[in-house]
């Protein structure tokens, strides 16, 4: 089995390669489960552009040493400055890319990918205040009372 | 009954939970009532997909906000719909557990048990299944509450938790009656799957404990509804087949059947119990089987020892040392001890007793070893055979080994007669012509390889020896005496023996033994250098002369009590050896052991016919007796001249004057001639008044005749010497003792000094009165006085 495909949400087959679905975790605990997977998997909830993208990042990062994620261990609070010079570049992409990539590696999860992208989103957010920030990411003021009480409720320090 | 519906792969748009939910829980149904059957990649992933949809989803179905402000105080964190989808799965699989609980009631018995193992395997690959699908709800929200500390846990968990508390606390006593009764029937001997009780008893474990997911308390649920009642009921079934057995027949069939029914069920716990509880189900049964019947089995040790009966014995060892090694066993430890020690004192008795012995110490101290053989070989062996060398019982031998090995019929209490008889034993195996030996090296091995056989048998019993002093003064009298008349049966044999009494008893035992081969060694050397300087000042030396110089502190011999003027002939010899030796070694003195000293002569007598006229007849005698046979070929000596035919006679004043042996010398030896027939008495007696002359007509079937055999008298004599000397040596061992103690303690009260001296001493074991005594010794002699305000304290004076 050398490769994997999977059908994307805009219906477009692509090829995983086998080296680097142990960092897909669905696809890897899929592939655990099943002997053989002949049709591509479908990936509802990610387009071939952004799929695209995450091959890529996979591709980069499949030599890398994956340490046990421990929480228990890890209490310092996580760093958003220690970000590699081609994960960086990999990050500078448009608007919608980018939170296409952030939603797809916490579907998919990945969870280096995920942390990547959190921390480049905060490095936006440095520095900035709310209608800074609204404006950036165009978020309109759309809430209702309730939903505003109800994110104030969830961003509470 | 849950029908299966056939799962379709359309998934629904995101944001319609309703029909998310719907979409779900068919998936999962399906999981459940057919885990086996493949699932297909697409509808695994779109399942997830699904719960991904439904935990990210803002809104619910009718298109309102689904979250209010009091639905946020509930669900603190992200989108309430984990939540509700948790709540939604545990009511689903709920339903499903209730399926089958209603399912189970058709079934009873074994039945019972393969539908609760068949169902159980199922759930186990459904539960695997639906948490990977679920893997996103456990990801974030269940993680999220998890972390926040509340009662929630990963699918999976869930899962056994229904299964546990819907279902299988439903039927939990219905299930244990099935197992018990499966179990009955195996021990009753009928055909039974094992394996359905090891199912059930693996389930258990898997179920865990409460929900707090602590480690320690994992297998509560095992431990709790499964092994306290399985144990239990196996306690109940023994018992009553223990009383039973113990109505109907002996104590030893109880024994013999107990033994093989732990057996099976120690072969069988294993199939189908969890590792961590077969102590506590064995545990149990030694209890019931075991504990409970004690008394009644120790009663049947000692028949069981009578009967030599070692397959039963080890039965009931094996039976008491299941339930623990420690005190369960000692009181047959006891029981065998003093058993040991009657036997060992009854075997001595019966030899103790026999006539043959005729006083000689050689046969004797042979009955005897053996006697002590035989009884400590009999129970080492059952050591070995049925004890399985445990250290207790192994312990228990060698008390009782040591306590009639040194007092019984033969060694009555303080005369250390063991030590002696080993130690004329080891004689006998050791020097040459022992019948003994000639006997053992008779059945196939070599002679080297009997002697070895024998000797650490000899060993076997020195260990138990308590006087070992006594011992070693005999050992090496007797190896004094055999390498004096070089009697050794081998110098390997010799050798062995002095290295395994270092072995036990250290350098110091033997030192004295060791040096004694190192004076052989020399004076073989000397021996030669001495003819070689013979040869270079053209002395001949008119017979085979060979001596032997020996250290006065390493060998147990004294100087002769009577004066002895040799024959002029020895004389030239031997003056001439002192002037040599005195020449290498300047200042040391010599001493003439003639009382040890043999020679050979040849004699012939007139009226002798035969091989005897031509050859004439080969005696080997002592100095002493050389002394005063050599008078009678004296042609012109101190006697009337040729009186008779057969030479001179002679009154034994004559001899005296002549060899200036004592008178009591000369009376033993003449003594011995006489009865030899070698001279002849003029009366008839041996005093003042009678003559000797030689016996002219003497005839011997043999040619060669030993005339100086060692007379019953001097080897009682020798034994009391040496047990003087043993005296005076443990005197001074006592003494050294104490002053060693006082030295360093510079003031003891009198308990605690004589406390300390016979731990100290370790050869022997130092009486108390010998104590006092060394302690009077040493205050007359000034290294000790009495405490002068308390007369019980001794201090050291330097």
């Amino acid at each position: 089995m050398s490769s994997i495909k999977v059908s994307t949400s805009d219906n477009q087959v692509i090829e995983v390669p086998q080296e680097i679905i142990k960092q897909i975790k669905i696809i890897d605990n899929l592939v655990q489960l099943k002997d053989t997977i002949d049709e591509p998997i479908p990936l509802n909830n990610v387009d071939a552009r952004t799929m695209n993208k995450v091959i890529e990042y996979c591709v980069h990062h499949k030599d890398d040493v994956y340490e046990e994620y421990d929480e228990t261990e890890d209490n310092s609070p996580k760093r958003s400055d220690d970000i590699d010079e081609w994960d960086a570049r990999f990050m500078q992409v448009d608007q919608d890319l980018l939170f296409s990539i952030l939603l797809a590696s916490n579907y998919l999860d990945m969870r280096s990918l995920l942390d990547l992208g959190c921390k480049t989103v905060a490095n936006m957010m440095r520095n900035k205040d709310a209608e800074q920030i609204r404006e950036m990411f165009k978020i309109n003021g759309d809430f209702t009372e309730e939903e505003k009480l109800y994110i104030e409720k969830e961003n509470k320090f | 009954m849950v029908v299966t519906r056939s799962f379709q792969n359309q998934l629904p748009p995101s944001g319609d939970t309703d029909k998310i939910w719907e979409y779900i829980k068919t998936g999962v149904d399906r999981i459940l009532n057919n885990p086996g059957e493949n699932l297909g990649n697409n509808a695994y992933i779109n399942l997830y997909t699904a719960v991904y949809n439904f935990c990210t989803s803002l809104k619910n179905s009718s298109g309102g906000v689904y979250y209010t402000a009091t639905d946020a105080t509930h669900s603190a964190h992200g989108s309430p719909f984990g939540k509700h989808l948790y709540d939604l799965l545990k009511q689903n699989v709920t339903g499903y557990m209730n399926s089958v609980a209603e399912r189970s009631q058709a079934y009873t018995g074994d039945d019972l048990l393969s539908f609760y193992n068949q169902e159980w395997t199922k759930y186990g690959d459904s539960a695997k299944i639906t948490h990977n699908i679920f893997a996103y709800l456990n990801r974030h929200w269940i993680q999220r509450e998890q972390d926040e500390g509340n009662n929630v846990c990963d699918v999976s968990t869930l899962m056994y938790q229904l299964w546990r508390d819907q279902f299988f606390m439903s039927i939990r006593s219905t299930l244990l009656d099935s197992v018990f009764n499966l179990m009955t029937r195996i021990r009753n001997g009928q055909v039974a799957d094992i394996n359905l009780v090891k199912s059930v008893a693996d389930s258990f474990v898997s179920l865990g404990n409460d929900d707090s997911g602590i480690a320690s308390r994992r297998m509560e649920v095992y431990e709790k509804y499964f092994l306290e009642p399985f144990i239990k009921s196996s306690v109940d079934y023994y018992r009553e087949e223990a009383d039973r057995l113990l109505q109907e027949g002996s104590t030893i069939d109880y024994i013999i059947r107990v033994s093989s029914r732990l057996q099976e069920e120690d072969d069988r716990v294993e199939l189908y119990l969890h590792e961590s509880s077969l102590k506590d189900f064995k545990d149990a049964l030694n209890k019931v089987l075991v504990t409970r019947q004690k008394e009644k089995i120790y009663s049947e040790f000692e028949p069981l020892l009578d009967a030599r009966d070692s397959l039963n014995l080890k039965r009931l060892y094996s039976l008491v040392a299941r339930t623990g090694k420690g005190s369960a066993l000692d009181p047959l430890r006891e029981i065998f001890s003093s058993y040991v020690k009657k036997a060992g004192l009854d075997a001595i008795k019966q030899v103790s007793g026999s006539e043959d012995t005729g006083g000689a110490i050689a046969k004797e101290a042979r009955l005897f070893v053996t006697a002590i053989l035989g009884v400590h070989d009999r129970f080492a062996g059952l050591l070995h055979d049925a004890f399985d060398e445990d250290t207790g019982f192994s312990k228990s031998l060698d008390n009782a080994c040591k306590e009639f090995i040194n007092t019984n019929s033969m060694c009555p209490e303080g005369e250390a007669r063991a030590p002696q008889m080993l130690a004329h034993y080891c004689d006998t195996l050791l020097k040459k012509g022992s019948a003994n030996v000639r006997k053992a090296g008779a059945e196939g091995a070599s002679d080297e390889d009997s002697l070895e056989a024998q000797l650490s048998q000899a060993i076997c019993v020195f260990r138990y020896i308590k006087a070992v002093d006594v011992f070693q003064k005999f050992y090496s009298q007797h190896l004094s005496r055999r390498l004096v008349n070089e009697q050794s049966v081998s110098s390997y044999g010799e050798e062995m023996m002095i290295s395994k009494l270092k072995e036990i008893s250290g350098v110091d035992f033997t030192s004295k033994l060791t040096r004694m081969f190192t004076d052989m060694t020399l004076s073989k050397e000397m021996s030669e250098e001495f003819k070689e300087k013979c040869r270079d000042s053209h002395f001949a030396i008119p017979f085979d002369f060979d001596m032997k110089v020996l250290h006065t502190v390493s060998w147990p011999l004294k100087a002769p009590d009577t004066k002895l003027m040799l024959p002029s002939q020895l004389s030239s010899v031997c003056g001439r050896f002192t002037n040599y030796y005195q020449n290498k070694h300047n200042g040391r003195k010599l001493n003439w052991l003639w009382q040890y000293s043999k020679a050979e002569i040849k004699m012939f007598f007139p009226k002798a016919t035969g091989p005897a006229a031509k050859t004439g007849y080969i005696f080997s005698v002592t100095t002493f007796q050389l002394a005063i046979l050599m008078l009678f070929n004296d042609e012109s000596g101190p006697g009337t001249g040729y009186d008779s035919p057969n030479g001179p006679t002679l009154s034994m004043e004559q001899i005296f004057q002549a060899t200036g042996l004592d008178n009591d010398s000369i009376k033993s030896e003449l003594e011995i001639f006489c009865k030899a027939r070698v001279l002849v008495s003029s009366n008839n007696k041996i005093n003042a008044e009678s003559k000797f002359t030689l016996n002219g007509g003497y005839k011997s079937k043999h040619l060669r005749v030993n005339l100086a055999v060692a007379k019953k008298v001097e080897q009682k004599r020798e034994a009391t010497d040496t047990m003087r000397a043993v005296d005076i040596d443990r005197m001074y061992a006592i003494q050294a003792a104490i002053v060693r103690i006082m030295k360093t303690r510079k003031q003891l009260t009198h308990r605690q000094l004589v406390e300390d001296t016979i731990s100290m001493i370790k050869l022997f074991q130092a009486s108390i009165s010998d104590i006092k005594k060394g302690i009077d010794t040493l205050i007359d002699k000034e290294y000790l006085e009495r405490s002068e305000g308390n007369r019980d304290v001794y201090n050291y004076l330097a």
